[in-house]
């Protein structure tokens, strides 16, 4: 299991997220702020923990910052409450998160269970996160790639292959000995 | 390159010009249905291919879309009708412009698809691919994803990640196999050509054996066939006299056929003979006998004929009579006048009546002597005719035996053959005649000896050109071998850089899909690729599920957006850096919408331009909150609608300001952990 409060806000550190510590009475919070969103993340040891206590948490979460939230103006549409469980969700705790989160209403909210290391929460924090794929693929040089896979051919084959000669004189190259 | 302009007038429902300027990391335009958001969309893929791909080229009434790119509504027509859109790299813009009647230059157009694509990598027809990539419309987004057949979606990703020359050199060297396969047949017939000619003068050879015969046989044939034409000429002209031998040796066997023939007849004649001799014997006697006695009868020649002394007799009675009538004239005689007696006279009637009666008595037996003399000579004559066919008979007997003597001579047989030994020799000429023909085809195998060398020889030039043929197939073999491993590797090698390529690209697919979350269950999708010849590429979610199937329409939709979004980011060739959404969350709820305001928040990060069409004012809202403003400027809210006239109009225009940097967390403490 990581610390998800520490592991999130070097995650999010990374994706140029500026965090901070918030304390939230029974436990601590994370807060954390891009030049577009801003958010809070709160972890939990369980699933049940977090149905329990995340209504709240949130509420003292907001009231906490409510003068930077208020400075934020425009920003404060983009605020996330990241919710996240070190422990599985069974399928109905599950059901439950995934409501969570499809309830719009004042913030935009992930929430999450399972959080057992950097992968699961990489892939809870993937809405905050820059693309994490992003392939660069080069040219082709198709003409090297085929002769990677004829080096049992003889040489003069393959150069006539790849010359701009006619087909029979090609066609003669390879009928001679190697 | 961006997108930095879209001026119109004139074009689909725009009668009115209209310019849109894009900011540099994204436009959010608004309005309700009918208001031209599409056509802003539509006048982009215009100016850049000329068409509406949207369209497919649908057909109504004779009519096509070709007949609706140019205002055709109610109203005062438009002042002009063309379309004119701006791109922007660094501080360079360069532009294209289509009118009704004109087309844009092609300079300028070759111009653009060079910023636009790279050209080393771009494949066929690139801007129509960059229009289809670049301009995720409402309609295509399911049908150009999640409803492809997997054989489609495979071959939109392997546009988007670059055409290369693989194609190219794939069919160069299908082209070259399947030219050297065309020799190895040929050669392989050539070889099967010439192995027949090998087998057929070895068959020539065996059956020119099977006719020769063995050293002895020949010249014991040799030594019998110059004994049959008494001869003493050498092996090889000894055909000649032999073949003149039998001639007459057959013309023996068919004398001495003549003669067995005649042999029953000769066999009579020469029994008849005696007796042909005896009759000609006697004939001849009796011949002779009629002639003496002819003679005899002849011996005593009369004075007179019979009839002259007949005829003396009546003459002498009728002068008689006459004397006797007249009597004595005076004492005279009436017939001499001589003075007489009548008794004299009387005397010497009676006298002459004596003499009347001796000359009838000589006439009638010189009568009688003549009827003698002719029976002798009817005797004779007969006995003469009778002599005379025997002789005849005698005669034409010993001729026939005589010819018949002189052919048994001829044909060397003593006097009186039995018709037996004439039988014998015969069928001993025959055996003789039989002995020397089949010599003589023993004697005929000797011509053989000439074609067992000629058949020789063909098999040895045969068996050259075999060797030859055999030589240059191997040679077209080994092409073939050799062109097939370069099509086998030409191959592999656009296929293994293909699955490369797409194996850095799946993951950003994956990415898409887990960012939008069509599903609350299935979070995660697999992308695979799998078939040899034709290749599929797969989606799945959960145990081997097709979301195809399973995802409600919305799913599919942003199902659908994520693979054309990953499509759109993964296209190598592509330097236009412009993502256009058309109204992308029809049927997409909320939760599902703020995913893709996500999306494309993190995209305008990244660099993207966005321009996204939405109907909702809310959501424009939602999006211009949620993406990233670096600078006035830098993004912008357009809505549209319709101006006073009724006809399509920017109705607003507003650069979005940045937000504030930091309001809840100060920007020193970037780093609670750290």
């Amino acid at each position: 299991m990581i610390d998800i409060a520490s592991a999130s806000a070097e995650i999010l550190s990374e994706a140029g997220f500026s965090t901070a510590i918030i304390d939230l009475g029974e436990r601590t919070g994370l807060a954390f702020e891009s030049d577009t969103v801003l958010g809070f993340l709160i972890a939990y040891d369980g699933p049940e923990d977090l149905l329990a206590a995340w209504d709240k948490d949130a509420e003292r979460a907001v009231a906490s910052q409510q003068f930077g939230l208020r400075r934020a103006g425009q920003k404060a549409w983009n605020t996330y409450m990241v919710l996240l469980a070190g422990r599985e969700a069974d399928f109905a705790g599950a059901t439950t998160l995934g409501a969570i989160e499809e309830d719009l209403v004042g913030t935009r909210k992930i929430a999450r269970a399972g959080i057992a290391d950097m992968s699961d929460l990489r892939a809870a924090l993937l809405p905050l996160l820059p693309l994490q794929a992003a392939p660069m693929l080069e040219a082709v040089n198709m003409p090297d790639e085929i002769r990677e896979r004829t080096t049992e051919l003889p040489a003069r084959a393959i150069e006539a292959f790849f010359s701009n000669a006619d087909e029979a004189a090609i066609i003669q190259v390879l009928e001679e000995a190697p | 390159m961006k997108l930095a302009y879209v001026d119109l007038c004139g074009f689909r429902g725009y009668r009115k010009p209209i310019r849109i300027e894009f900011a540099e990391r994204f436009t959010i335009i608004d309005g309700r249905n009918g208001v031209g958001k599409s056509t802003i969309f539509d006048a982009i893929e215009f100016a850049l291919t000329g068409t509406l791909s949207k369209y497919n080229d649908a057909k109504a009434a004779g009519q096509s879309v070709a007949d609706y790119i140019w205002w055709t509504g109610k109203g005062p027509s438009p002042d002009d009708r063309y379309v004119d859109v701006g791109f922007r790299s660094g501080d360079e813009e360069i532009n294209i412009r289509r009118t009704q009647f004109g087309e844009p230059d092609p300079a300028q157009l070759e111009k653009v698809a060079a910023k636009l694509c790279d050209s080393a990598l771009a494949p066929q027809s690139p801007l129509k691919q960059l229009c289809s990539t670049s301009i995720i419309r409402d309609e295509h987004i399911a049908s150009l994803s999640l409803d492809l057949k997997e054989t489609e979606r495979y071959a939109l990703l392997r546009e988007a990640l670059g055409a290369n020359d693989a194609d190219e050199w794939i069919t160069k060297a299908s082209q070259l196999l399947a030219a050297s396969k065309r020799r190895t047949t040929a050669a392989q017939q050539e070889v099967t050509a010439a192995n027949n000619a090998v087998a057929l003068a070895a068959r020539r050879i065996d059956e020119v054996r099977a006719g020769l015969v063995a050293d002895e046989v020949m010249s014991e044939a040799v030594a019998r066939l110059r004994l049959f034409a008494d001869t003493q000429a050498s092996p090889d002209k000894l055909a000649g006299p032999v073949r003149e031998s039998l001639a007459a040796a057959v013309a023996r066997v068919d004398a001495l056929e003549n003669l067995a023939s005649r042999w029953e007849a000769a066999r009579e004649q020469h029994l008849r003979l005696p007796d042909l001799a005896k009759s000609r014997q006697e004939a001849e006697e009796a011949s002779d006998a009629a002639s003496e006695a002819l003679e005899t009868v002849s011996q005593k020649p009369a004075a007179a004929s019979a009839s002259a002394l007949a005829a003396q007799a009546r003459d002498l009675i009728g002068l008689i009579s006459l004397g006797r009538k007249v009597g004595l004239q005076g004492g005279c005689c009436p017939l001499c006048a001589k003075g007489q007696p009548h008794e004299d006279f009387e005397n010497g009637i009676a006298v002459a009546e004596a003499l009347a009666r001796r000359l009838d008595d000589q006439a009638a037996e010189e009568a009688k002597r003549e009827q003698a003399i002719e029976a002798a000579k009817s005797a004779l004559a007969t006995a003469q005719a009778n002599a005379a066919a025997c002789n005849a008979a005698f005669r034409k007997a010993e001729d026939f035996l005589k010819a018949f003597d002189n052919d048994l001579k001829l044909n060397g047989l003593a006097e009186g053959p039995t018709l037996d030994e004439i039988k014998n020799r015969q069928s001993e000429l025959r055996t003789s005649i039989e002995g020397a023909r089949r010599d003589l085809r023993i004697l005929e195998t000797l011509r053989l000896s000439g074609e067992l060398e000629k058949a020789q020889h063909a098999e040895a030039e045969a068996k050259q050109i075999l060797t030859r043929t055999q030589e240059r197939a191997g040679h077209a073999r080994r092409a073939e071998a050799v062109a097939s491993a370069i099509h086998d590797a030409a191959r592999r090698a656009a296929s293994e850089t293909l699955d490369r390529r797409l194996d850095r690209v799946l993951p950003l697919m994956a990415e898409f899909y887990r960012r939008l979350r069509p599903h609350p269950v299935w979070r995660d999708i697999e992308y695979s690729i799998r078939g040899d010849v034709k290749r599929f590429l797969k989606l799945q979610v959960g145990e081997n599920l097709n979301p195809q199937f399973l995802f409600s329409s919305g799913q599919r939709r942003a199902t659908g957006l994520a693979f054309l979004l990953s499509i759109n980011v993964s296209l190598a060739w592509s330097r236009w850096r412009t993502i256009l959404l058309d109204d992308p969350v029809q049927h997409v709820d909320d939760f599902r919408t703020v995913h893709l305001a996500e999306v494309a928040a993190q995209l305008v990060a990244e660099g993207r331009q966005i321009i996204c069409a939405v109907e909702d004012a809310a959501l424009a809202d939602l999006l211009c909150r949620r993406l990233p403003v670096d600078r006035l400027g830098g993004a912008k809210r357009v809505t549209l609608g319709t101006d006073s006239d009724g006809a399509l109009a920017k109705l607003s225009e507003r650069d979005l300001s940045p937000m504030i940097r930091r309001a809840l967390v100060s920007q020193p403490e970037r780093s609670a952990a750290g």
